[in-house]
């Protein structure tokens, strides 16, 4: 035998042996059969075309409920809505007789950004037009736990001719930033909601360079306060206060390396009779607030919630502005 | 040329049990590589009637299977994006019941099936055609239809069915009867190529029988391979020249190479003179 022979025999023996060994193998490739795929935890944890569809049945929930009077309005915004949403929804209910009247959106809401990861809360934002007003509107949605689904808890209405920065691809995720996280911005979320409130007090504001408050909101509101104190005189005076709730913050990265911060902040108004006033006449629009009382003696109390949308820039990239504001009067008493 | 007569030499006779050693290695390596063959063979013609057959022409498999409990059913991405083919999935309720199923990414439904009874399907037996359930978990298991994790669902009285593509891959599958017993499931799988990979393996299965069988045959014949003689022959004593003597091994058959009884070496005198 020769020694080519030799070698072609085991060569032979050698193939087959491997190729019974790997058997399994070759017949799995051969039928197409493959590992599954590994999930990506790290992106945003819903589809966008499943998130549509939950913003969509969200916000048209939310819409429903915020049109129904009486108990039954009062349990379904419980239903779909939470928080900021949830107390505004209640307090234009309460203002009303029968319930603040569903939002007209015709357009189906779209969906901007997912909150980043698995884990819970998941946040959406999304926003819609009103065709009426022709006014965006930006949402917050939320899900708090595995087993519950999105409710709504922040709604503000958009400034006119205000941007929202970039987000990113939807399929990323936008990171949820913590309110006392300012790693790379100009101010931490809560710090900044607690700067623009601040800078909106009337006697004494305290306006942070780091806070633009030129918007037409805190401009309107800085002519009415002085109109309200002039008109006022040495009557009384009028002394008006905002303060951020720190729990009410939520936030979310932007692509730029800022951040898109929803905040709530509770507005005073205090009117106190001045040494020569004997009585105070309450407005008649807003004796319904406290509790039908047409005058008072000392002071008028007035409480209002105002839901913002601020925009926190990176460090070194401008001011925190104000993207929307949404505010309702939500109580008051008289001394 | 003066002429020298040579004393006669024996000639030898050469026996197939005179090879060397390797020679008969070579003999039995080529018969376990031709049964080797001759049975990878059989097992690819098997194997390829067997897939036809139950493949069919469109190449599509069905795993079925019965929890052996009551529970909520999850088919995971073991089962459902092991194949780059769209995968359906039909649920059988009870008599009477109703069943409900969503889809969702796998971390999404291990959380939410992490209280309750669930049967899990994360294998299928090939042979049998079966869906593998295991059972786990207890206590009661979380409102399924009302949590936003789901990709898509289907719900209806009787059976329901839901038809994944790869394209999210990998995702997860659970099943749910509103009287808590699923009672049956069904995968079905289509993959037209298997019905064609199952012919090609029936002929080369086929090709491979045949060719082991030649190898095996081979083995058992001795090689044509001449003994030399180590020298002449007696030449007649009576003839006045002596020639040269070859020893011509005739080709022995095979009952004969196996028996030992090679044929002897017959000198012949060729009458030529040197």
């Amino acid at each position: 035998m020769s020694a080519r022979t030799s070698t072609m025999r085991v060569g032979i023996l050698a193939v087959a042996t491997a190729f019974a060994l790997s058997g399994c193998t070759v017949i799995d490739d051969l039928a197409g059969v493959r590992p599954a795929p590994a999930e990506s935890t790290t992106g945003a944890p819903l589809q966008d075309g499943q998130a549509q569809v939950i913003a969509a049945r969200v916000l048209a929930e939310a819409d429903r409920a915020e049109g129904l009077a009486g108990d039954e309005g009062v349990a379904a915004r419980a239903a779909v809505l939470t928080g900021t949403a949830l107390e505004l929804a209640n307090a234009r209910a309460s203002a009303t007789a029968n319930g603040a009247g569903a939002l007209v959106r015709p357009d189906l809401p779209q969906v901007l950004a997912a909150s980043q990861g698995r884990d819970f809360p998941r946040l959406l934002l999304t926003t819609t037009l009103d065709a009426q007003s022709q006014r965006q509107s930006l949402q917050l949605l939320m899900s708090p736990d595995i087993a519950s689904p999105f409710v709504v808890t922040e709604n503000v209405t958009m400034l006119p001719g205000a941007t929202l920065p970039g987000i990113g691809d939807f399929a990323q995720g936008a990171p949820l930033v913590a309110a006392d996280d300012g790693a790379g911005m100009v101010l931490a979320p809560q710090a900044a909601a607690e700067a623009y409130a601040a800078a909106l007090g009337t006697p004494d504001p305290v306006v942070s360079e780091l806070v633009d408050v030129s918007d037409s909101y805190a401009t309107a509101l800085k002519a009415a306060q002085a109109a309200q104190i002039t008109g006022l005189g040495e009557l009384a005076t009028l002394a008006q206060s905002h303060a951020a709730v720190p729990e009410s913050v939520r936030a979310l990265r932007l692509a730029g390396g800022g951040a898109v911060v929803f905040a709530k902040i509770n507005r005073t108004d205090v009117i106190t009779a001045g040494e020569n006033t004997e009585v105070l006449n309450v407005p008649e629009n807003l004796r319904a607030l406290v509790g039908g009382a047409e005058t008072a003696t000392t002071s008028i109390t007035i409480n209002a919630m105002e839901s913002v949308v601020l925009y926190v820039p990176a460090a070194g990239q401008g001011q925190v502005t104000l993207l929307g504001v949404i505010e309702q009067l939500t109580g008051g008493a008289v001394q | 040329m003066p002429f020298t007569p040579q004393a006669p030499r024996e000639a030898t006779k050469t026996r197939p049990t005179d090879r060397p050693a390797g020679r008969s290695v070579v003999a039995v390596i080529k018969l376990v590589v031709g049964v080797l063959v001759a049975l990878l063979g059989l097992a690819l013609t098997g194997g390829g009637l067997w897939l036809a057959m139950n493949v069919g022409p469109n190449g599509s498999a069905t795993f079925t299977g019965t929890p052996n409990a009551a529970g909520t059913v999850v088919l995971t991405p073991e089962v459902l994006n092991r194949l780059d083919a769209d995968v359906t999935v039909t649920a059988e309720p009870g008599a009477g019941g109703a069943i409900w199923m969503g889809v969702s990414s796998p971390s999404d439904a291990s959380d939410i099936l992490a209280v309750g009874p669930v049967q899990r399907v994360d294998a299928v037996d090939q042979q049998a055609w079966r869906l593998l359930f295991s059972a786990s978990g207890e206590g009661d298991p979380h409102a399924l239809a009302v949590a936003d994790i789901w990709r898509t669902t289907e719900a209806g009285d009787g059976p329901v069915s839901i038809t994944l593509t790869q394209e999210s891959a990998p995702e997860s599958l659970v099943i749910a009867a509103d009287t808590g017993t699923v009672e049956s499931v069904t995968l079905t799988v289509e993959r037209k190529e298997w019905f064609v990979q199952a012919l090609v393996g029936v002929l080369v299965g086929l090709a491979l029988m045949l060719g082991g069988w030649l190898l095996f045959r081979s083995a058992r014949r001795p090689t044509q391979e001449p003994a030399v003689a180590d020298g002449p022959t007696p030449a007649s004593t009576d003839s006045p020249t002596a020639g040269s003597v070859e020893a011509q091994g005739g080709e022995a058959s095979d009952g004969e190479a196996l028996d030992g009884e090679a044929p002897d070496v017959e000198a012949h005198d060729e009458g030529a003179t040197r």
